[in-house]
């Protein structure tokens, strides 16, 4: 054999051998052509997107469907009201899922689901096709429970800000017109509901806000719970120490009805009120396009899922993540929960991809921080440790805690969580 | 480029054309196979990416240091500390994971 005849046979079996590998592993990998669509750039879809990318070693297809052109950061937007954050800190772009990751970015809302053909119809008129669905639709508030309510928002009387946008602007510029003297009522609903100690975090901020700008002023929280939802003996504390002539807590009164000509709101049981600028929080469900799709199957509110893989109850190859979910016992309605949960569900769709079998212990962490001033903060955190018995997730009792008292220690580190979280979704 | 392609037609050359094409499929072959244990252990790894980044977690390069630090944590006597709780919800078995996955991690992406 000469020189020429080694160096062809040499070339021939390498390749040969090379291209058997090389296919192996791309049968391995056989999950080139499955497109995941994600309704929905939160904390769990944003998330979820990113995480099947890095899972999947690029080999998905992913589609990230958001109506909104930057992602605004629910977590945080209470310290715009009390005058310690700007929009700027809370708002981001999604580019880098693009740039970074090669996620297909589609600015349009869904407005309809075909579960059969497998198709999404957005507001554009264009139809988008998937393989697995994951909607992270986030929490819809219920303006019609309250009497009066959708009249007053579409007026432009009364904002919620509670769904991570710019309204957090429209509330701030209604508080910052007070006059000294005023009462802001902020009222809460009954449990569940996004995010549980954000409505303490708020009245905080704004007794805050007040405290330095409008002394006079009175923040009135009216609860329709027993009790406050989250460290409500480190809130009552602080309130008494630091916001006694402005807070007034009123636990087991429940909104029912709003006249923002008159300003007055009423209760299922108590006298009527007044005030002078108010944020009514009423009843969550599902983001509208869970709702309108038949998946709210729980209280029609929210919606249940396999927590095995966060697939839904009513349809096939649909899953959902996040506020819109009905969590198992004691798990939060938060960001952090959103975020973990996708990186569980983006592990597990790629799993199922690949003919990988299904990870029997997969766990939840969740931290929800809680601003009572510029810096003083507090915590609640737990474990969620997935019980493939009983299919659900249980929180490890020894992980389940709370913060012994506000701190500007915990406000660092609130505000350390904060970039953390929004980098691990976003960059 | 048609005499390019003219010259990679000829016999004689056919061998290049394989050694060309074997080493990108070397490359592509390098690629990791996946396995169930390998993609779980990463998942459970990036639970901890809420809070910390990657390059903080993969500094700590022995395995038993990592897991002595979380120890730490779980015995840490302000029990009302974040990580103190959240290390006391995991499992020997589960720090045991986390150590082996950030001490042997490398570079900067997951």
């Amino acid at each position: 054999m000469n020189r020429r005849q080694f160096q062809n046979r040499m070339s021939w079996g390498l390749g040969l051998s090379a291209w058997a590998s090389c296919a192996g592993v791309q049968k391995a990998w056989g999950v080139r052509a499955a497109k995941v669509v994600i309704i929905g750039g939160g904390f769990g879809g944003a998330t979820a997107a990113k995480y099947l990318k890095i899972f999947s070693k690029q080999h998905l297809q992913v589609t990230l469907i958001e109506s909104e052109k930057s992602f605004i950061s629910s977590p945080m937007s209470n310290l715009i009201l009390g005058g310690n954050a700007q929009m700027k800190d809370i708002e981001f772009s999604y580019a880098s899922l693009k740039d970074r990751y090669g996620i297909e970015l589609i600015q349009d809302r869904a407005i309809e689901i075909d579960f059969t053909k497998k198709k999404i119809h957005c507001r554009s008129q264009k139809n988008i096709s998937y393989d697995k669905l994951i909607l992270a639709p986030g929490m819809q508030m219920i303006l019609s429970e309250v009497d009066g309510l959708q009249e007053a928002r579409q007026n432009q009387q009364i904002f919620q800000a509670w769904d991570g946008s710019h309204d957090i602007l429209k509330l701030q510029a209604q508080i910052a017109s007070m006059q000294n003297g005023q009462t802001f009522v902020l009222s809460v609903p009954e449990s569940p509901f996004k995010c549980p100690p954000g409505p303490y975090e708020r009245a905080s901020q704004v007794a805050s806000f007040f405290k330095k700008h409008k002394p006079q002023c009175k923040v009135l929280l009216l609860d329709a719970n027993q009790d406050i939802l989250s460290n409500s003996a480190s809130f009552k504390r602080f309130w008494s120490e630091n916001f006694a002539s402005i807070i007034d807590y009123r636990p087991q009164h429940m909104v029912t009805s709003v006249d923002a000509q008159k300003r007055v709101i009423g209760f299922e049981i108590q006298e009527d009120l007044s005030y002078d600028v108010a944020n009514i929080l009423p009843p969550m469900r599902a983001g509208d396009i869970a709702h309108q799709s038949g998946l709210t199957n729980i209280n029609n509110k929210w919606c249940g899922v396999d927590f095995s893989n966060f697939e839904s109850q009513k349809a096939k190859d649909v899953h959902l993540l996040g506020d819109a979910i009905q969590g198992a016992p004691l798990m939060p309605k938060s960001g952090h929960m959103a975020n973990a949960q996708a990186k569980v569900l983006a592990a597990a769709l790629t799993a199922e991809f690949l003919g990988l079998p299904q990870d029997t212990a997969p766990f939840l962490t969740n931290t929800c921080y809680s601003f009572l001033d510029d810096q003083n903060a507090l915590h609640i955190a737990s474990v969620h440790q997935y019980d493939p018995l009983e299919k659900t997730y249980k929180v490890v009792p020894q992980s389940s805690g709370i913060s012994l008292k506000p701190s500007p220690e915990e406000g660092n580190e609130a505000k350390a969580w904060a970039r953390h979280i929004w980098a691990d979704m976003l960059n | 480029m048609n005499w390019i392609c003219f010259q990679l037609l000829k016999p004689k050359n056919w061998s290049w054309v394989c050694l060309v094409f074997s080493l990108s499929s070397l490359h592509c072959a390098a690629e990791e196979t996946p396995n169930a244990q390998a993609l779980y252990q990463r998942s459970h790894a990036s639970i901890c990416l809420s809070c910390h980044t990657l390059t903080s977690l993969s500094k700590v390069r022995n395995k038993e240091v990592f897991i002595n630090q979380l120890i730490a944590f779980q015995n840490n006597p302000r029990k009302d500390r974040v990580m103190s709780q959240i290390a006391r919800g995991l499992s020997n078995a589960q720090l045991t994971e986390l150590a082996n996955f950030f001490t042997q991690q490398e570079g900067p992406d997951l």
